[in-house]
């Protein structure tokens, strides 16, 4: 998932690690609450970021926005199909969506 | 040893005479850090962080009104653009924007902001900065923005974009009508485009040539402002494939340029390496590289040229470059994987 993180995510600030297949893995950065999407998360962003940027954004955006970012990470190359991408959005909008109006 | 003594304390009498200067002038550099809600401030007379300007989540462009009274900052986050009042370090409003902001940049006489558009449909928000503030027009680029900028001269606005027709687009800033574009897309993903760009001027201040990285390319291209051409594409120097970062690098390997005040000399950035590369101008004739932090980002320099701040985007630190020196003399801490950076002098 994203570049936009390539705004945000780009940043990553822990080195990447070959895992068993030779991919470049990168290391979460941060403790994920538990929950539906989750696996599937960590598993499509960390191939190119780590995830610590979630916790800026927790609170400001709504299910609308994370989609469309889950989107512009699926064109950015991020392996997700349809299902796991509404999977993935519905984590996200979960623990880290809009607390305010 | 006399004249060693005496080009010395010249020299040490020159440092002390730019210190207070410096002071005097409240030169600051303004870093982002594009994953956290702080901006790190830092004094170029002691080299250090001095201080923040908080509550602006996933900050990502940074400009500053000419006389240093108004910071303006993008808010990944709030879809905002945030004012800072330059003597508080105060949010004191936030505007609304059309969509997701990346960088932004401010006319020469202060009264516009231009908020390059990452979100569909892109494009570029107009901000009037009289009154407090406010969105009064937005330029349909055709494209997503990722970095706007105002050439020096204050003539023309200019953007490097994704998915347009032409990823470099450049506009009279008056008339906001488009003078030329370059860079058609070579292929139809969603990252190709143009990257970030610096300018260097003609003895009158007009533009002479931009030097823009590109996606995929570990490089800079230059292009001849007149002519609305390239003119030549320089290759950065590579280490071994050992000494490389394994990327990704968001398929901009070279991340990061910028021409020093004095305009003699240009630094490019390379995520790729985790060097920044120097460059004479105006012949670009290479002058060696110096190692920095990890995926080194954005660069901006102190006033005098002496110094050139450069972002390290994944070991969430700056380094300070001793421009003469050709060495790293001084590594920062700053906040969550700092960007973009500005030299600012405030009030």
């Amino acid at each position: 998932m994203m570049l936009a993180i390539m705004s945000w995510m780009p940043a990553h600030g822990f080195a990447a690690e070959p895992t068993d297949s030779g991919t470049p893995s990168y290391v979460p950065g941060i403790e994920l609450p538990a929950g539906e999407g989750r696996a599937l998360l960590l598993a499509a962003c960390t191939r190119c970021h780590d995830l610590r940027g979630l916790s800026a954004y927790k609170g400001y955006w709504n299910r609308e926005q994370w989609q469309s970012m889950v989107a512009t990470m699926v064109k950015n190359g991020a392996l997700l199909d349809t299902r796991q991408m509404a999977l993935v959005s519905e984590y996200l909008t979960s623990h880290f969506g809009r607390d305010r109006p | 040893m006399t004249g060693r003594l005496l080009t010395s304390l010249s020299l040490q009498a020159a440092c002390l005479l730019l210190v207070p200067l410096a002071v005097a002038q409240n030169v600051r550099i303004v870093q982002t850090n594009s994953q956290s809600e702080v901006i790190s401030l830092i004094d170029p007379a002691s080299q250090s962080v001095v201080a923040e300007i908080t509550g602006i989540p996933v900050n990502h462009g940074a400009a500053a009104a000419p006389d240093g009274s108004r910071l303006y900052f993008s808010s990944e986050a709030k879809f905002t653009l945030d004012v800072v009042d330059g003597s508080s370090l105060q949010i004191i409003r936030e505007i609304p924007l059309s969509g997701r902001p990346n960088n932004i940049t401010i006319g020469k006489d202060g009264r516009h902001v231009y908020v390059g558009i990452m979100q569909d449909p892109g494009g570029i928000d107009v901000i009037d900065t009289g009154r407090g503030g406010e969105k009064v027009r937005h330029i349909d680029t055709g494209s997503r923005v990722h970095n706007p900028y105002v050439t020096p001269d204050g003539k023309y606005l200019v953007a490097g974009t994704f998915g347009g027709s032409n990823n470099l687009v450049v506009y009279d800033i008056d008339t906001e009508q488009l003078a030329f574009a370059l860079y058609p897309p070579r292929d139809d993903t969603d990252l190709e485009g143009v990257r970030p760009m610096a300018f260097e001027t003609n003895p009158d201040g007009s533009t002479r040539r931009m030097f823009v990285q590109l996606s995929d390319f570990h490089g800079f291209t230059v292009v001849d402002f007149a002519r609305q051409q390239e003119v030549s594409r320089i290759l950065l120097p590579e280490l071994p494939e050992s000494a490389r970062d394994p990327g990704p690098y968001n398929r901009a390997p070279a991340h990061g340029i910028g021409v020093a005040p004095d305009q003699r000399t240009l630094w490019v950035c390379s995520r790729m390496n985790g060097h920044v590369y120097a460059y004479s101008l105006p012949d670009l004739s290479y002058l060696g590289s110096v190692k920095v932090g990890s995926h080194p980002d954005w660069l901006t320099f102190s006033p005098d040229s002496r110094f050139v701040y450069v972002a390290n985007g994944h070991s969430d630190d700056i380094s300070v470059v001793d421009i003469q020196g050709m060495s790293e003399v001084r590594r920062l801490k700053t906040g969550q994987a700092p960007k973009r950076n500005i030299t600012v002098v405030l009030p």
